[in-house]
């Protein structure tokens, strides 16, 4: 399971990337590097968060909707490769 | 109406199955003034060409932008619509922003700092005459100084579904293509640019004659009256923009005009379009 979360992080970041046309090498963000606000080196907004939600449900079937809960998700790629892993790991 | 063009760029790449539509990221960086994220294939090949043509030249802050396509933004298109219809999903944000042609136009004034007038027209065949006018009237009204007139078509692959769209036969190679020229209302020194509107063909027929010289090129307009052309092909010695270009674009007439003008070959070069509902338009560029 340690593996598939590695893997799933990874794949969070190049999705990160490529969805947000981000000009940066998708291991060098840090797991829990803030992605959004005025905290976050990468300032992304609130398009990017719409672009990478769509792209989630897309590739692993997950809704991020506008709940604080799933909102949340966004908040760094940890947070993002929990709430993905949430129903499989019941 | 006379103006001056400084400058032109010419992009165009020939595409089929076995070709692979070269990336455009790494020359897009390097030739744009800011980085740009959010952008699709469409406005990419808008930066490139508009950035290729001005270089390093600062524009009028007040210079219009004036981009034509046949096709526009196609493959955002087809992208948003297989979200929606096809996947039944809410189509991704850069792709529903990027469906109007008129992002290209907002990038290349970002590029360039421009806050003149900014037009996206799309019409098929025929947008490079329909950018040119447009232009054309704002500079002679003196709304603007300066005018960046651009000519951008995309391929969308699979190229059998693109060709599909287009009506073209299998065996057609396709091209995509950025062209751009660079306008300014000044009608002193070389590199002249004029358009003329005749409502009648003869009156056309007589300038022409006044005008034409030994080595002087002339194209027709895909989208001109027949008769009237084979009339003028009988007579001068037209350019076919098919023989120049193999693979079919849809504004054939705009990758004509822009290397002609890159050939640095004496002689002017003439375009000419219209019918006799339209009435007929004269461009005519001098080195």
């Amino acid at each position: 399971m340690a593996v598939d979360r590695e893997q799933l992080k990874l794949e969070l970041k190049k999705l990160i990337v490529t969805e947000c046309q981000k000009d940066l090498r998708p291991e060098l963000i840090p797991d829990d590097a803030i992605l959004f606000g005025s905290g976050s080196i990468y300032a992304l907004d609130s398009l990017d968060a719409l672009q990478i939600a769509l792209a989630v449900k897309q590739h692993y079937g997950k809704r991020i909707d506008g709940g604080n809960q799933t909102r949340m998700a966004l908040s760094c790629v940890d947070s993002l490769a929990d709430f993905i892993l949430l129903d499989k790991t019941d | 109406m006379t103006m001056k063009w400084l400058a032109v760029s010419h992009y165009f790449c020939p595409v089929n199955e076995n070709t692979h539509l070269p990336p455009l990221d790494a020359a897009v960086k390097s030739t744009c003034r800011e980085p740009f994220r959010r952008v699709d294939r469409f406005i990419q090949l808008a930066l490139l060409g508009s950035a290729r043509c001005v270089q390093d030249r600062i524009l009028s802050p007040d210079c219009g932008i004036y981009i034509g396509s046949g096709l526009g933004p196609i493959g955002n298109n087809i992208e948003t619509q297989q979200q929606l219809i096809r996947d039944g999903e809410i189509p991704k944000p850069f792709n529903f922003i990027n469906t109007l042609g008129a992002s290209a136009c907002f990038y290349v004034a970002k590029n360039l700092s421009l806050n003149g007038q900014n037009y996206f027209i799309s019409r098929r065949r025929g947008s490079l005459q329909a950018v040119l006018s447009a232009a054309t009237v704002d500079l002679s009204l003196r709304t603007i100084r300066q005018a960046l007139v651009g000519v951008v078509e995309e391929v969308v692959f699979p190229v059998s579904e693109h060709r599909l769209r287009q009506g073209l036969r299998d065996d057609v190679a396709l091209a995509e293509g950025s062209h751009w020229f660079l306008l300014q209302a000044d009608e002193s020194g070389s590199r002249s640019m004029v358009t003329k509107r005749f409502v009648e063909y003869g009156a056309l027929e007589v300038f022409l004659k006044s005008v034409w010289c030994v080595g002087d090129r002339l194209c027709c307009a895909s989208m001109m009256g027949k008769t009237e052309a084979d009339n003028i092909q009988s007579c001068y010695s037209v350019e076919s923009m098919s023989d120049q270009f193999s693979a079919f674009h849809d504004s054939l007439e705009a990758a004509w005009l822009a290397s002609c003008m890159m050939s640095h070959e004496k002689g002017k070069i003439f375009l000419i379009d219209g019918d006799s509902e339209r009435g007929w338009s004269l461009f005519y560029f001098g080195s």
